[in-house]
């Protein structure tokens, strides 16, 4: 149940200058470093959480959230005036905003990429509100069986959908587990591939393995491309960028599709905004009385997607902070984030940390509203962003990468940590593994090495246990349909290419 | 190139992972109760998943080069090398900047390392180093940015840097 004295007492922790100047900057870093291309949003939550370990979890948390939504949104900043998406998300954006920057109108691509995207965040936000809360209630009831289940669940379907092949896919699910196996056994204090160091004692540091593979990685990546690519021209003026409010409502159901769907497939462990705006894109195509103007620079392509990957945002939150399972890579480093501030994301948080979490709630609808004032105010400072060159840029976030590794602990090992898992990130990257189920997979190997071993000695080595508890032998089953369903996919498309 | 390179990763990977087996086999491993698996079982199975899998991918790579035809040499063999020398050379840099940062400190080192990086990707895209006028430029600009992150961060927000 939503417990509204939790809203009036969190009202204080956000509604300080402090905490809303840390909203309205974290909202205003996202923005630029979504409409960079190649900057995504993980990155950028990566990049920035050094400047949140000494603030209070809103206040740090709060700013994390504003670089989440503003990433998201900026993405189609790029995506409009250069046909590149700033971030993986607004693929579907180009589709029609920028044949509609072609045609003139990139300020009215804009403004009503910036009013979607508001609409959608904004939708997710009191999604979040609502659904979390009745989540964590529910999961309050999850045994060790079920906590199994749901890490194998989490653990499949990102697999299968974040890599470019079912195989790659699960063996970097694999490796994040591996990673997470490292140090003393929780069980029985053995070590466990620490060689000898000390500093593996405790395992591997979260923060700067994802610091590594999120932000070294991707900057390693963006520097061996930008030889190939020549240096951005922005061939479009932007004009009068106006927020089309009007016309987005016009087309209400199209918004209140892209809106669920957005949602939905943000909940999703793994399936991520890229996902998310394609669904709602498709959909909107089947609503629309136009079909025909899509991909020719029409206001409908750009709502869906817009709307639909900022609605995505809030459903990612949801798994994330109710179950410890992030819905995508974003979410896995807000993890981080909150697990810096000494909060263990999952149910219990709801109980223990109540003030915090529904503050955490609050922030994010603010940083929704920050999204929109900020993106439309300052849209041709954002524009002239793009014009940064690399040679400036990749310097300062290797600088600011380090600085939040070595913050961590003020330990050096965690420094060159975090090279190791820059150069695993990159070639995870450049041969088509990915790097977010990694992350994932460290975060769900714990729970479920320490789950499955704490239900076997609950229930005296029977490991029918697993099939026979309801809510377990569903997370099992959907986990077994998910490594069916992309198997049969791969079937299916072998069996019709010779016949075509 | 790309697919031999596939083709190598997993192999790394296969090898990785074995060893990794190897050690789980040798492992001190208690059992934590009457019921407990014991420390060993998961990283053995893990490994030995990983192994298979990679052994898969690899198996798919080299299949794939034989069907799709060698992947043609030459051409961009330039643009290959510059990458290389692109990668190992920021790799290098941010290895040596972690080795001197306690000694040194963290604002010349940082600076020092800003301009390298700098100056090595403009050399790597213009094949030229940036004239002495730039140089100073960006340095510049580097220290002033070195000197505020330090300021900012051991100031504001109380991370002590060396």
């Amino acid at each position: 149940m939503i417990d509204f004295t939790h809203y009036a007492a969190a009202l204080d922790l956000v509604f300080q200058v402090k905490v809303i100047t840390a909203i309205a900057g974290g909202t205003i870093l996202g923005i630029i470093f979504g409409a960079l291309p190649g900057l995504t949003a993980a990155m950028g939550i990566a990049v920035l959480l050094p400047l949140t370990y000494d603030m209070p979890p809103v206040m740090g948390f709060g700013m994390l959230l504003g670089t989440y939504c503003g990433a998201i949104s900026g993405g189609s900043i790029a995506a409009t005036l250069l046909n590149i998406p700033g971030t993986p998300a607004s693929v579907a954006t180009t589709l029609d905003a920028y044949p509609m920057a072609k045609k003139g109108e990139a300020g009215r691509a804009l403004g009503l990429a910036i009013a979607a995207s508001f609409i959608g965040g904004l939708f997710s936000s009191v999604v979040l509100s609502l659904a979390a809360p009745p989540v964590a209630e529910m999961a309050l009831r999850f045994g060790a069986a079920e906590y199994f289940s749901l890490a194998v669940f989490g653990l499949t379907i990102i697999a299968s959908v974040s890599g470019k092949s079912l195989a790659k896919g699960v063996v970097a699910g694999l490796i994040g587990v591996f990673v997470s196996l490292v140090g003393l056994d929780p069980t029985t204090g053995s070590p466990r591939y620490t060689f000898g160091e000390m500093s593996l004692l405790s395992g591997v540091a979260f923060l700067p393995a994802l610091i590594g593979l999120f932000a070294v990685g991707q900057v390693l990546t963006d520097a061996e491309e930008a030889l190939q690519s020549k240096v951005v021209q922005i061939q479009q003026r932007v004009g009068s960028v106006g927020l089309p409010f009007g016309a987005v409502f016009k087309r209400w159901k199209i918004v209140l599709s892209s809106c669920i769907i957005g949602t939905t497939v943000g909940a999703i462990p793994g399936a991520g905004g890229s996902v998310a705006s394609f669904l709602a894109y498709d959909q909107a195509r089947r609503l629309s009385k136009t079909p025909e103007k899509f991909g020719t620079g029409h206001d409908e392509g750009v709502i869906a997607s817009e709307t639909s990957n900022n609605a995505m945002t809030g459903g990612a939150i949801i798994p994330t902070i109710t179950l410890g399972v992030p819905g995508e890579a974003a979410a896995a480093v807000l993890m981080g984030g909150l697990m810096i501030h000494g909060l263990r994301p999952g149910p219990l948080l709801f109980t223990e940390q109540a003030d915090i979490v529904y503050g955490i709630l609050m922030a994010f609808f603010l940083a929704n509203i920050f999204m929109m004032v900020f993106q439309f105010i300052g849209i041709k400072l954002f524009v002239k962003v793009l014009g940064v060159p690399r040679s400036f840029l990749i310097p300062v976030i290797l600088l600011f990468c380090v600085i939040g590794s070595f913050g961590v602990s003020g330990n050096l090992f965690d420094v060159y940590l975090l090279l190791v898992f820059g150069v695993l990130g990159f070639f995870l990257n450049k041969y088509g593994y990915g790097t977010a189920p990694v992350v994932l997979g460290m975060i769900l190997g714990t729970m479920a090495e320490t789950e499955f071993r704490k239900g076997l000695i609950m229930f005296e080595g029977d490991g029918t246990v697993f099939f026979t508890r309801p809510i377990s032998a569903l997370f099992l089953g959907l986990a077994l349909i998910s490594v069916l369903i992309p198997l049969y996919q791969k079937w299916r498309d072998g069996r019709a290419k010779p016949a075509a | 190139m790309k697919v031999k390179g596939d083709a190598l990763f997993a192999l790394t990977l296969f090898a990785i992972f074995s060893f990794g087996t190897y050690r789980s086999l040798v492992m001190d491993d208690p059992a934590g109760g009457p019921n407990d698996v014991g420390a060993a079982f998961f990283p053995f199975w893990i490994c030995v998943f990983i192994q298979a899998l990679t052994a898969f991918v690899f198996v798919q790579s080299v299949t794939n080069v034989r069907s799709v035809g060698a992947p043609q040499s030459g051409g961009n063999g330039v643009l290959m090398r510059k990458r290389l020398v692109l990668l190992i050379g920021i790799l290098a840099l941010l290895f040596f900047y972690i080795m001197v940062m306690e000694t040194v400190g963290f604002i010349v080192s940082s600076t020092v390392f800003l301009i390298l990086v700098h100056q090595l990707l403009i050399f790597s895209e213009t094949g030229r180093p940036s004239r002495p006028k730039g140089v100073a430029v960006s340095a510049a600009f580097f220290a002033v940015t070195a000197g505020s992150l330090f300021f900012v961060f051991n100031t504001v927000f109380h991370l002590a840097l060396p």
